[in-house]
């Protein structure tokens, strides 16, 4: 009874990380296949719109 | 089927929830520039743009050969105020009419006066006159350079290209309003959640606990990749300046991130206690 309380607690505390799963998952893909290309674009917006 | 549908519901809550908190922070850095006097200025960022001035000045009294100490004295927090709240006038028209403001200035006249009357110029007086109006429009451009780096030619007709494209000025009344939006949608979605499966009441404390605490988690990894992306280094190659702004702004947008991740993960434990709590 009381191992089977303990993993219901732990399955609790699953929930919040379980839903971030598919978020952080999208995050990163994004990170990895576009941030290369996004950090190159601002690059160049920066050096075209700032004067020193 | 029922939690199926539930935590579906959650899973919408929780992308609602991020929705909510990055464009609470991208509101926080656009809406004061959207009032009629711009955005309020620190005394922090016009102490910094002080010394970066005297920095500047310095370089260009090296070059030039004038004794910079008057000079510097007469760029003073005043001025540097005046141009920062021009400076936010100019975003601040950017923002609401899509079109690049008018140019900063400043009157160079006293500058001009110090250099006429500095002992090395005075050597040469033919040319005092023209060598003080050449070096003071220097300064003034290296002053307003640093305030507001912008290339504001490009601006301008960059502004005008985008015009005929996008509505700029809607798109950022709309991104103004998405935070409440986002909220809205948060709180039809946890309702949806406790319609699907809210009986015991300790379930929907679940669903909701757990898509504040995904929430938390996902707004601390985009704050972890944005610092890994390392934009602060190539604004620090570009221009002084727009470094000592932009650090200003990041700082405070940090600041707003780290707090509505503790109050999302805070809303987290205490409904997932609650929950533990009610089904024992």
């Amino acid at each position: 009874m009381n191992t089977e309380h303990k993993s219901g607690n732990k399955r609790l505390w699953l929930g919040p990380v379980l839903l971030a799963v598919p978020f952080l998952a999208v995050i990163i893909f994004a990170a990895l296949r576009l941030g290369p290309t996004i950090l190159r674009v601002i690059s160049v917006l920066i050096k075209g719109a700032v004067v020193s | 089927m029922k939690k199926i549908i539930a935590w579906f519901f959650a899973l919408l809550l929780t992308g609602s929830l991020i929705l909510f908190g990055v464009c609470l922070v991208g509101r926080q850095v656009i809406a004061p520039a959207m009032g009629d006097e711009g955005a309020p200025v620190s005394d922090s960022l016009i102490r910094e743009e002080k010394d970066l001035a005297r920095e500047r000045i310095t370089a260009l009294a090296e070059l030039y050969g004038f004794n910079p100490e008057p000079v510097i004295a007469a760029v003073n927090e005043d001025v540097l105020k005046d141009l920062n709240s021009q400076a936010s006038l100019w975003w601040s028209s950017v923002l609401r009419d899509g079109k690049a403001g008018q140019e900063l200035h400043w009157d160079t006249k006293e500058v001009e006066q110090i250099l006429m009357e500095d002992p090395a110029v005075q050597e040469n007086p033919e040319e005092a006159a023209y060598f003080a109006y050449s070096v003071s429009e220097e300064i003034h451009k290296s002053i307003v350079n640093m305030v507001l780096p912008m290339r504001q030619l490009v601006f301008s007709l960059g502004l005008e290209k985008a015009e005929k494209r996008i509505d700029l000025v809607n798109i950022v009344e709309f991104f103004l309003g998405m935070p409440w939006a986002a909220l809205a949608l948060s709180a039809l979605f946890a309702g949806l959640a406790a319609l699907a499966d809210g009986r015991p009441l300790h379930r929907v404390l679940r669903y909701i606990g757990s898509a504040l605490g995904a929430a938390a988690l996902v707004m601390a990894a985009i704050v972890v990749l944005y610092l890994c992306a390392g934009i602060l280094p190539m604004i620090q190659e570009a221009s002084a300046g727009l470094t000592l702004q932009y650090q200003s702004v990041v700082t405070g947008s940090l600041l707003l991130t780290a707090g509505i991740v503790a109050v999302f993960a805070a809303g987290c434990v205490v409904c997932l206690l609650r929950c533990r709590e009610k089904k024992a």
